[in-house]
């Protein structure tokens, strides 16, 4: 009888053991996305991610049709806006959190024939921006980031390598910088 | 039975069950909720703004960026249509239709995740190269010899999975996309 108590004790211990264990693994996880896509390059700015079947490591399970870049930031330092013109083909944009949550995301449907134009910013700072409004203000998508840290993916179809060349030349042009306040 | 008897078969029980159940679930990926569509899975959650907590601790431990609802979605199949494992060195034909979408790409990954590299230099295949049959339908060719038509290399050897990633679907939201039809993976030999 009391060793059916023990093994019961074990089975409620074991799952508080269980719980703790997985909620505590995206704090604790020393090679998520976040960190290992500071790999690729400077922060903000975007990078292009290896691409699976090149030969060289990358992140696992992406598209080898599309080119991948990466940019990482941290709104500490201001909110961040991302633009660019992107290539005539199909395209995504993502804003993952500094866990690697895929927060935010758009195919190019979404921007029409404009340029690719994001801030990503907290609320106390948009509450700052709507106080003195750039003059472009109404053609921004305002990215409402719960976070401080995280990453932009944009994700370019490029089947072919003169894609490629293509996308690498667009995003040679595209920036993800902290913007101004107002 | 003296007490540190039951204490120490506590703590191993404890131990297995909890770290044991933890692998299983987020290092096997038993926990992340799937979505079944005839030979294909896809896990929409991974790309899920608010995700479980299982969903968010195989993000962490895998450094994967899944796709997100408003990009697209990712189906993975292992086995063909009568459920037998896909293998390099054989043939399939992948038949029928992909729900709608704006573009979709195939490829293939080995048993470790990775895109093998094939001597034809090509590792995927797209909606905007596809011929289809006067029907409309498709008919993609996996082999790993060229094949005339619309022909998806394969490896030589080893386990295979086929993932079609479906990008600006409605398919990506499960809730609504309603029943989806897939296209079949019907198997035609081996080497």
């Amino acid at each position: 009888m009391r060793l059916v108590f023990a093994i019961v004790f074990g089975l409620v211990l074991g799952g508080i053991i269980h719980i703790v264990t997985v909620l505590g693994l995206p704090r604790f996880a020393a090679d998520d996305a976040f960190t290992r896509v500071a790999g690729y390059g400077p922060d903000y700015r975007f990078n292009p991610i290896p691409r699976p079947g090149s030969g060289t490591p990358t992140l696992p399970l992406l598209d080898p049709a599309f080119a991948q870049y990466v940019c990482r930031f941290d709104l500490e330092d201001g909110p961040v806006r991302i633009r660019g013109a992107m290539p005539d083909t199909f395209w995504t944009v993502a804003v993952f959190d500094g866990h690697g949550v895929n927060t935010y995301n758009l195919s190019d449907r979404s921007f029409g024939q404009k340029p690719l134009d994001i801030l990503v910013a907290d609320a106390e700072q948009i509450a700052q921006i709507r106080e003195n409004p750039p003059a472009d203000f109404n053609d921004l998508i305002i990215v409402d980031w719960k976070a401080d840290d995280g990453f932009a993916v944009l994700r370019i179809f490029a089947p072919n390598a003169s894609d490629q060349r293509d996308a690498d030349a667009s995003i040679a042009k595209a920036t993800c910088q902290t913007a101004p306040l107002g | 039975m003296p007490f540190v008897l039951r204490l120490i078969v506590a703590v191993v029980v404890a131990v297995v069950v909890g770290l044991g159940s933890a692998w299983l679930t987020v290092g096997e990926g038993w926990a992340f909720r799937s979505y079944k569509a005839g030979d294909w899975t896809a896990w929409p959650e991974g790309g899920s703004a608010t995700p479980d907590p299982y969903s968010r601790a195989i993000l962490a431990r895998t450094a994967q960026i899944p796709l997100g609802g408003g990009e697209g979605i990712a189906f993975f199949a292992s086995r063909d249509s009568d459920r037998a494992p896909l293998r390099g060195g054989c043939e399939y034909v992948l038949t029928g239709d992909t729900p709608l979408a704006r573009l979709w790409t195939l490829s293939v990954v080995d048993a470790k995740g990775e895109v093998p590299r094939h001597r034809s230099g090509r590792t995927h295949f797209h909606s905007r190269e596809v011929l289809r049959k006067p029907d409309g339908s498709l008919e993609i060719t996996l082999s790993p010899l060229a094949r005339p038509g619309n022909w998806m290399p394969i490896p030589d050897s080893g386990a295979l999975t086929v993932v079609l990633r479906l990008y600006d679907s409605g398919a990506a939201n499960p809730r609504t996309a309603g029943a989806l039809l897939m296209p079949r993976i019907e198997w035609k030999g081996c080497r």
